[in-house]
């Protein structure tokens, strides 16, 4: 760390950074998850400025959103350069999460002059003012706010009204901002520093009134506005065309990612957008160079994994609230085939998952019902509740609880031998582990 | 084929938590029957439709305030109740079919005064979790399971009955044991599941209440389904009760051992 704040930093903060040392430790010997909970927490119970002091010094960039946070963190980082950037790589989003990963980054860091030290960090909606300050963020990436996990977190508008306030805190902060989510763009709109981007939206389901004034909003084909107080889309500087990605109406090339989903080419230029704030690379070449390292990024904490088992192989997709659903059902509907790919949908109602899984029923499934295959196979300890949301919708539906025999049975009928599976958070962890123990990554 | 129109009052500001599948699910079941349902999605610039059912789901509080004030302005509401149609009214739904809601800060908001119910604060936590209740009466078991999401409770006026006994969580709260509140053809409940789809009879009970008469004998995909999942979750709520799971749960939560670190 070239930071000269290093060796004025307090000693508590020293305490702090040994003691969570030792927590992680024994939490591994122990073999007790992934362990960023418990050692994170300490460091800021001890040093409760950790976030401020670690974080002085690393340029970095902030990246919330209901969904893709931890994809378009994960290719943001690879914008920038891959391993050196530090980033909270393991998902846990919220302030002890990114103080554990700028303490373990502090860790493995050698110091080295006048290398630019970059940060790209996943943070939970809730969080995004208190870790972006503290840390004292350059650069926010907004993605988008709808409903998710309702027993939990109600309310989009509230977390909306929330990121504007703070927003409005940080005056230097550059922000990154989708406009084809109206709740992003009233969180954004009054601030002085926006770089907007077309970073598509699919769902509707929470923007039906205006964020601003409650009115009835208008979604055309591309753009939207409220009929009332006059929030509009804003005209983005950044967009693509399919695969070719337009900064301020020049073509830089086409993006080429490992990762499927053409949500994911958005998500992708959201990063960009940011990596081009944080770096401030004026060139072309720069960004053509940053284009090529995001494709390499194949797989992200499972999502997107391919698994072979036998002679055929099973694709995950993590959707967890209603937007992203909609994403993996288009996403399915774009890689596969309804007559040779067999779809499982896993659906649970774990802590994680929210306990309430009432919200499978605003997951539009009527509008894909033709691009599903018939039967599709349901999973979970909450399969039923599923297998009646979409027979209810018209869909043909097995339902099989345990998810090895899902699978099992996706296999059987597939006859491309390929099988996707879309779960919930536990849901998805469940068919994963089952495979990882089964089959080999590819 | 018969008409049957089904208005979901208001979605953006009262479809929080998955109601709107009530609508589907009536559509469904009305469509197994022979008749031709619609379903029209109510938006807040547009005046209420005639219908021959009225949904309104749960919703959060500022949005509850400001549906109270359109649907009086409206009068669509009032209309349909001195026409006998259906309305169900779903937790933030159910509090705004009543008489009055004592707010957070004490002040008292009239609400639309359509059934004798007046709904508070509870001074405790809010209620969340699997909720089971039993009625006699009911068609089928008799037995209603949902998820229950509620910081108010409700107490119910005079010629109003409860939808529901409480076997399992806390329904309108205040020691009542009650759930819910029927008064001629306006029925209310404090369950998302959606309710609907977790409990067929309670949709039977709606079309029955709107004069639809539905043929025994429906044994498609969709019927054996929901029955299966109504078994299934009243056995998850009765278990669940069992156990000390939801205490231990919460004891877990207050200490903040709650996986926070798996939210992507």
């Amino acid at each position: 760390m070239g930071s000269p704040s290093d060796s004025s930093s307090p000693p508590r903060l020293g305490i702090a950074l040994a003691a969570t040392k030792l927590a992680r430790q024994a939490i591994r010997r122990v073999g007790a998850g992934d362990g960023a909970a418990l050692p994170g927490r300490i460091l800021l119970l001890v040093e409760p400025r950790a976030l401020r002091l670690l974080g002085n010094g690393v340029r970095s960039a902030v990246v919330s959103g209901t969904n893709g946070k931890t994809t378009t963190t994960a290719l943001l980082r690879a914008a920038l350069g891959g391993s050196s950037v530090c980033s909270n790589t393991e998902g846990a989003n919220m302030d002890f999460g990114v103080a554990l990963a700028l303490a373990a980054h502090r860790d493995a860091a050698t110091p080295s002059g006048d290398h630019p030290q970059f940060g790209a960090f996943e943070v939970d909606e809730a969080y995004l003012g208190r870790v972006g300050s503290e840390i004292g963020a350059n650069v926010a990436v907004l993605l988008n706010l709808s409903r998710d996990q309702l027993d939990r977190n109600a309310e989009v508008r509230r977390l909306a009204t929330s990121w504007r306030s703070q927003l409005a805190t940080m005056p230097e902060l550059s922000v990154v901002a989708n406009v084809d989510d109206p709740m992003v763009v009233f969180a954004a709109e009054a601030h002085s520093r926006v770089t907007w981007v077309a970073g598509g939206a699919n769902w509707k389901g929470d923007t039906g009134a205006c964020p601003r004034c409650h009115a009835h909003l208008r979604h055309g084909e591309s753009d939207w506005s409220c009929t009332k107080c006059g929030l509009t889309r804003p005209a983005p500087t950044w967009w693509r065309d399919g695969r070719m990605v337009f900064h301020r109406g020049e073509q830089l090339g086409e993006l080429t990612l490992g990762i499927p989903g053409s949500f994911n080419l958005s998500n992708a230029v959201m990063a960009l957008a940011g990596a081009v704030q944080l770096a401030g690379w004026d060139d072309a070449p720069d960004l053509r160079a940053a284009m090529d390292r995001m494709s390499s990024l194949r797989a992200v904490g499972g999502r997107y994994g391919r698994y072979q088992l036998g002679s055929g192989s099973v694709t995950t997709y993590l959707a967890k609230n209603p937007a992203g659903w909609l994403e993996m059902l288009e996403l399915y509907r774009e890689t596969a085939s309804p007559t040779t790919t067999p779809l499982v949908l896993g659906l649970q109602a774990e802590i994680a998952d929210g306990r309430d899984p009432s919200w499978i029923w605003d997951v539009p499934f009527e509008s894909v019902t033709s691009a599903l295959p018939s039967p599709v196979i349901v999973t979970g300890t909450r399969a039923l509740d599923l297998g009646v949301r979409l027979a209810v919708a018209g869909i043909e539906v097995r339902v099989e609880e345990d998810h090895h025999r899902a699978i099992q049975v996706a296999l059987g009928l597939s006859t491309s031998r390929e099988v996707i599976s879309i779960g919930n958070y536990t849901a998805f962890q469940a068919v994963r582990h089952y495979l990882v123990s089964e089959a080999n990554v590819r | 084929m018969t008409r049957f129109r089904i208005a979901v009052v208001y979605p953006d500001l009262l479809g929080t938590y998955g109601d709107v599948g009530n609508a589907l699910v009536l559509a469904n079941r009305l469509r197994a029957a022979g008749y031709s349902a619609e379903i029209d999605l109510v938006g807040v610039n547009e005046s209420l439709p005639e219908a021959e059912c009225y949904l309104l789901g749960g919703g959060e509080d500022g949005p509850q305030a400001l549906a109270i004030e359109l649907l009086r302005k409206d009068g669509g509401l009032h209309r349909a109740r001195d026409r006998g149609a259906v309305i169900f009214g779903v937790c933030a739904g159910f509090q705004i079919l009543g008489r009055t809601i004592i707010e957070r800060d004490g002040n008292e908001l009239a609400a639309l005064g359509l059934i004798d119910v007046s709904s508070r604060p509870f001074d405790g936590p809010r209620a969340i979790g699997e909720i089971l209740t039993e009625r006699n009466g009911l068609p089928g078991d008799g037995r209603l399971s949902g998820f229950e999401n509620h910081g108010f409770g409700t107490t119910l006026g005079s010629g109003v009955v409860a939808l529901g006994r409480v076997v399992v969580g806390r329904g309108n709260g205040f020691g009542s044991a009650e759930e819910g509140a029927v008064d001629g053809s306006i029925v209310c409940t404090y369950l998302h599941g959606p309710a609907l789809a977790r409990n067929p009879s309670l949709a039977d009970l709606l079309l029955s209440l709107a004069g639809v008469s539905l043929p025994s004998d429906v044994h498609d995909q969709v019927s054996l389904l929901q029955d299966a999942l109504h078994v299934a979750s009243v056995a998850r709520a009765v278990r669940e009760s069992g156990s000390n799971g939801n205490s231990l749960m919460a004891r877990l939560r207050q200490l903040g051992v709650r996986g926070t670190s798996l939210r992507g």
